[in-house]
């Protein structure tokens, strides 16, 4: 990277975590520390929304594009419908008991154990969730820039504790505002910029993609084993979307920030305005990059840092010949396209199609050229991660964006991890102030004492973050773990919350030991999927897991309840 | 802004219908390019 771009990078960055601290000195209340000082909606709006963007969705998501199309986007169809659910039911009874967190509602409406199970599920969950936001996007981000993991680490980590302690509330929003136009500011200009390198017209281009089926963005089939058709992101995405909205204290810390209901809910509807246009774009992005790749020649694998490697290694001749062998394929592809887009101009259907399935052909022989490179790698280093789709975008920009807009694209990734992350930290230190210490370990402090927890609660998630994010490499499953933990527990937290916003007869115990036993469901239906039991045999994606985990704990605790006043 | 003078049924309306026209969009975006 140039001068130009490592200023550029570190400006930004820095200015915004400045600008945070110096907007909210002088924090005194605790309830302007955790509740902010009375956003207006748009600022909730950007707020939600980067709060939801990680460093892994503008990394991974064009990446996806680039291999997969845009079919991804489906998963996010359900979500207008959970915003018009939450804005109508949840926010205005966390409103009308004034609550800090989502699960002093619990309390209200059920009993002290519910809360207290609720808040710990989530505490569990987003804690170690926390470090995985800094730990992915950084093992990306080091790789690219040559920097060591632990720094990486520790510079996100750090400028992020820095200003989400200081400040709270309010400079996780006043931040999420700058970061929010860095972020779509950035990419939109990227998305210009691709768009004008292609050497073919913009036309031609959605033609290239379309005939890839790059532009197959919906699909009708129903499969339960498949998250992204029009079906799974109409019904089992609604209630991973109203558990997270609607549930977890990350998102629901940022609406009620806001001055008034009405800006809240406004707040919470813009996102449902702008989510899907939003990855539409990054998607979108990903698919030009791909045309763009079709007649530019791209790196046999993206992670240049392990080609490099297998350079200086005993394999240095076989990768030249694949190589070779790589940018024959390449050049016939090319031509291949060129006769495909002849075809379509002349509107010769039928050779159009031909000429597709040859171009098909050329790729599965790339693709297989790519799988001999992958080999070698992990044969020159058994430990090797040759998933390189996460790079696909970055070695893009890195290698044809102009000087200064490449600083402002990583600025876009940073922003990203720091803006998630502070509203992780954030939260984690109100729920473990408010719905452990204040309510069940010291009941008698001073306003000034809870700020002062918060913050230290703050803090101490944020160093445990990036504690967990420098150790992670060390436990590969753990990740894997960690990211399955929120599919496992949503549905269970999401029903507790339906059972007492929409079953006023349904009380607390009858709720406790449904929700112990849905999650008992979930963890069986998880350990036995794909083999079955009894003679049942079931084989589902993860996303269901939340609309049974709800859906049981609604008719669990609707049961129990029967049979408790009997 | 007050809460009453908001039609939150229309915002509602226009939320969905704006999910239709984006669905609409993307079919559209499949099929004409295939």
């Amino acid at each position: 990277m140039s001068t130009l771009d490592w200023s550029v990078l570190f400006f930004t960055l820095v200015s915004i975590a400045v600008f945070g601290i110096y907007k909210t000195r002088g924090q005194k209340s605790l309830e302007s520390y955790l509740k902010g000082n009375k956003d207006n909606w748009w600022t909730i709006g950007l707020s939600i929304m980067a709060t939801q963007a990680s460093a892994i969705t503008f990394l991974s998501t064009p990446g996806q594009a680039y291999e997969d199309g845009m079919r991804f986007i489906q998963f996010y169809f359900g979500l207008p419908l959970a915003m018009i659910i939450i804005s109508v039911s949840f926010i205005p009874i966390y409103y009308k008991l004034k609550v800090y967190t989502a699960y002093e509602y619990l309390e209200n409406r059920f009993d002290l154990k519910t809360r207290t199970l609720t808040s710990l599920l989530f505490i569990i969950q987003r804690g170690l969730a926390a470090g995985i936001t800094i730990y992915a996007p950084a093992i990306i981000l080091s790789t690219l820039l040559g920097w060591n993991l632990t720094f990486t680490n520790i510079f996100i980590g750090v400028l992020v504790i820095i200003y989400t302690v200081s400040g709270g509330t309010t400079a996780v929003s006043i931040t999420q505002k700058q970061q929010m136009a860095v972020m779509m500011g950035g990419m939109i200009l990227a998305g210009i910029i691709v768009i004008q390198l292609l050497p073919i017209s913009f036309g031609e281009a959605l033609h290239v993609a379309g005939k890839m089926e790059k532009l197959n963005v919906v699909s009708f089939e129903f499969d339960l084993a498949d998250r992204y058709n029009i079906w799974s992101g109409m019904t089992a995405a609604v209630f991973l979307f109203l558990s997270y909205f609607g549930t977890d204290q990350s998102q629901v810390q940022r609406y009620l920030s806001g001055q008034t209901l009405t800006q809240s809910r406004m707040g919470l509807i813009m996102n449902g305005f702008l989510k899907i246009p939003m990855q539409f774009i990054i998607l979108f992005i990903g698919v030009m990059v791909f045309v763009f790749y079709q007649y530019v020649q791209p790196p046999v694998i993206f992670n240049e840092v392990q080609t490099e490697q297998l350079r200086n290694s005993p394999y240095a001749s076989e990768l030249e010949t694949l190589e070779k062998k790589y940018t024959e394929s390449f050049e016939t592809g090319r031509a291949a396209y060129q006769d495909m887009l002849a075809a379509i101009d002349q509107g010769q259907d039928q050779k159009a199609d031909e000429l597709k399935s040859k171009v098909q052909s050329i790729k599965s022989e790339q693709t297989a050229i790519r799988d001999e490179v992958k080999a070698l790698i992990v044969k020159n280093d058994p430990t090797a991660e040759t998933r390189d789709t996460d790079y696909i975008f970055m070695r893009f920009v890195m290698d044809y964006l102009p000087p200064g807009i490449v600083g402002l694209l990583f600025a876009v990734i940073f922003s990203a991890a720091m803006s998630s992350s502070s509203s992780e930290l954030n939260a984690l230190g109100s729920t473990t102030t408010i719905d452990l210490y204040k309510r069940s370990i010291n009941k008698e402090g001073s306003d000034k004492h809870y700020v002062l927890s918060s913050k230290a609660f703050t803090a101490f998630w944020g160093l445990g973050a990036i504690l967990f994010a420098t150790y992670a490499s060390l436990f590969e499953n753990l990740i894997q773990a960690v990211n399955l933990l929120g599919s496992l527990f949503y549905g269970t937290i999401l029903g507790i919350f339906m059972v007492g916003f929409f079953m006023k007869w349904v009380k607390g115990k009858a709720v406790f030991i449904g929700a112990l036993m849905s999650q008992a469901l979930i963890l069986l239906v998880h350990f036995k999927n794909g083999e079955g039991l009894l003679g049942f045999h079931w084989d589902i994606g993860f996303l269901w897991y939340n609309a049974l985990g709800c859906i049981s704990v609604m008719i669990f605790g609707a049961l129990l309840q029967l049979v408790i006043k009997k | 802004m007050e809460e009453r003078q908001i039609k939150w049924s229309k915002i509602y309306i226009g939320l969905m219908a704006s999910l239709v026209a984006m669905i609409g969009l993307f079919y559209w975006l499949s099929v004409a390019f295939a």
